[in-house]
């Protein structure tokens, strides 16, 4: 970092439209277009409007309101987004919502994860909690300690879960759409594995479960099913086999 | 990495044998308490399997499981992780009094114009490596300075990584490099793999040396 006998850091603003290199900041503000050439390092960083990063950024709050690109890593205790944007490589934060959408090219490592809206992970997804409402994909591992899906906007698709427990809850479709089309199924959820201790699930297309006290609720299509203490199905469902071990 | 040769455990056996949970194996990856390098995959006829190796996944779940109640997790991962042992340093003389690395491979680190008042962790993971290199006789002295300069400017950051320090030699030419992740390597003939080594089970070691904790763990042979 810097001398702390010299001048306090300098606040970075780009109000209208603006370009300017990386740095070291106190505050960085950018409100209307902004792109900041290089690796970002500062203590709290806003955009409204439009933002894009060409290095990475590490900061205490990144809270992006309207659409963001960082080419880089990002890490910082909190990341809010509200609106859409993107990340290309890893992200590293304490605490994480996402209100709209935002797509990771790397993995997301934190404590907490909320996201309303589309989540989607080319790497793996490692948080102890983990909630979602809307659409989830994830390329790689989706492990928390609690997981809750609500399905929604679209399929979801997660390769491989590890968990405590996780609950998948179906979406409930309302508004003129059911009016129209009477009633229609949600969006579902496909996964490969699934691995954890308690498990719920409805709407979810799985190769093999792997738990301890399962319960299969409304809509699932399964292959195998491996438990060792209990196990529910919905009669709707349908499971290949269930082994308990 | 873990060699080939290293009995493997499925998952289902570990859980079985230990009576740990899914989510506590998985809370204990996400904390680093377990290395990711020894989770194996496999495939097998009954799709993709995870494999452990045996003996040193057991001995650090007995080791977790025994602990955990004294310890939070991430103080146990400060016991287990090399990587947050970046902060120890350790005098020259101190090092060799607590037999963590040898008088002459110091002596040769201090030949080489470093400074011995504070070596920290790469500097002793590098001598550590030096130590055993020069005890078998695959190096010489003279070869010593571009080893240690290889570890301590590119080892520190990727003890996590699979990453693997590699010691050839081409017509008596020594050449060192450390190769991350896990891929293989091919040479030409005349190109000789001297040495080996995956650095996260010495940076282990060596993280369980420095904290003076009991590590059941054997180094694998080169």
């Amino acid at each position: 970092m810097t001398d702390p006998d010299k001048k306090p850091l300098a606040d970075l603003s780009i109000a209208g439209s603006g370009i300017t290199p990386g740095g070291i900041y106190r505050k960085a503000v950018i409100s209307g277009s902004g792109k900041v050439q290089g690796n970002i390092s500062c203590a709290t960083m806003d955009i409204s409007g439009s933002g894009k990063i060409m290095g990475d950024v590490d900061t205490g709050t990144l809270q992006i309101s309207g659409s963001g690109v960082v080419d880089g890593d990002v890490k910082a205790d909190s990341l809010t987004i509200n609106g859409t944007s993107r990340i290309e490589k890893d992200v590293t934060v304490a605490e994480c919502e996402v209100n709209g959408r935002l797509t990771i090219k790397g993995s997301l490592h934190g404590e907490s994860a909320r996201s309303y809206g589309q989540l989607s992970i080319d790497g793996d997804i490692e948080t102890e909690e983990l909630t979602v409402e809307g659409k989830l994909s994830v390329a790689g591992l989706c492990s928390a300690d609690r997981i809750a899906i609500k399905l929604g906007g679209g399929s979801s698709a997660i390769h491989e879960i590890g968990c405590s427990r996780l609950n998948v809850h179906r979406g409930i479709v309302t508004g003129w759409m059911v009016q129209l089309f009477g009633k229609i199924r949600g969006a579902g959820l496909t996964v490969d594995t699934i691995e954890g201790d308690e498990l719920f699930l409805e709407d979810t297309e799985v190769q093999t479960v792997h738990g301890s006290k399962v319960v299969i609720g409304a809509g699932c299509r399964i292959d195998k099913v491996f438990y060792k203490e209990s196990y529910w199905c919905a009669n709707d469902s349908q499971v290949r086999a269930v082994v308990k071990e | 990495m873990i060699r080939t040769d290293d009995e493997l455990i499925t998952k289902k056996q570990l859980l079985e044998k230990t009576g740990i949970s899914y989510g506590q194996l998985y809370r204990w990856k996400r904390k680093k308490l377990i290395p990711e390098s020894w989770f194996i995959r496999k495939a097998t006829y009954t799709g993709q399997e995870t494999f452990f190796p045996k003996e040193k996944i057991l001995n650090r779940v007995d080791q977790i499981t025994a602990l955990k109640d004294k310890l939070s997790l991430d103080e146990l991962a400060d016991r287990f992780s090399p990587l947050t042992m970046k902060r120890v340093t350790l005098s020259a003389d101190e090092a060799v009094a607590r037999h963590i690395v040898s008088a002459s491979s110091v002596s040769y680190f201090l030949k080489a114009g470093h400074d011995g008042r504070s070596l920290h962790f790469p500097q002793l993971l590098a001598l550590s490596v030096l130590d055993l290199l020069l005890s078998d006789g695959r190096m010489n002295a003279g070869e010593s300075e571009e080893l240690l300069q290889v570890l301590s400017t590119h080892g520190p950051d990727h003890f996590d990584r699979n990453s693997c320090l590699y010691f050839i030699r081409k017509m008596g030419v020594p050449a060192f490099f450390i190769v991350l992740d896990d891929t293989e390597l091919y040479f030409d003939r005349k190109t000789h793999i001297v040495a080996q080594l995956q650095l996260q089970p010495y940076a282990e070691k060596l993280a369980a040396k420095l904290n003076g904790s009991i590590h059941k763990e054997d180094l694998p042979d080169v």
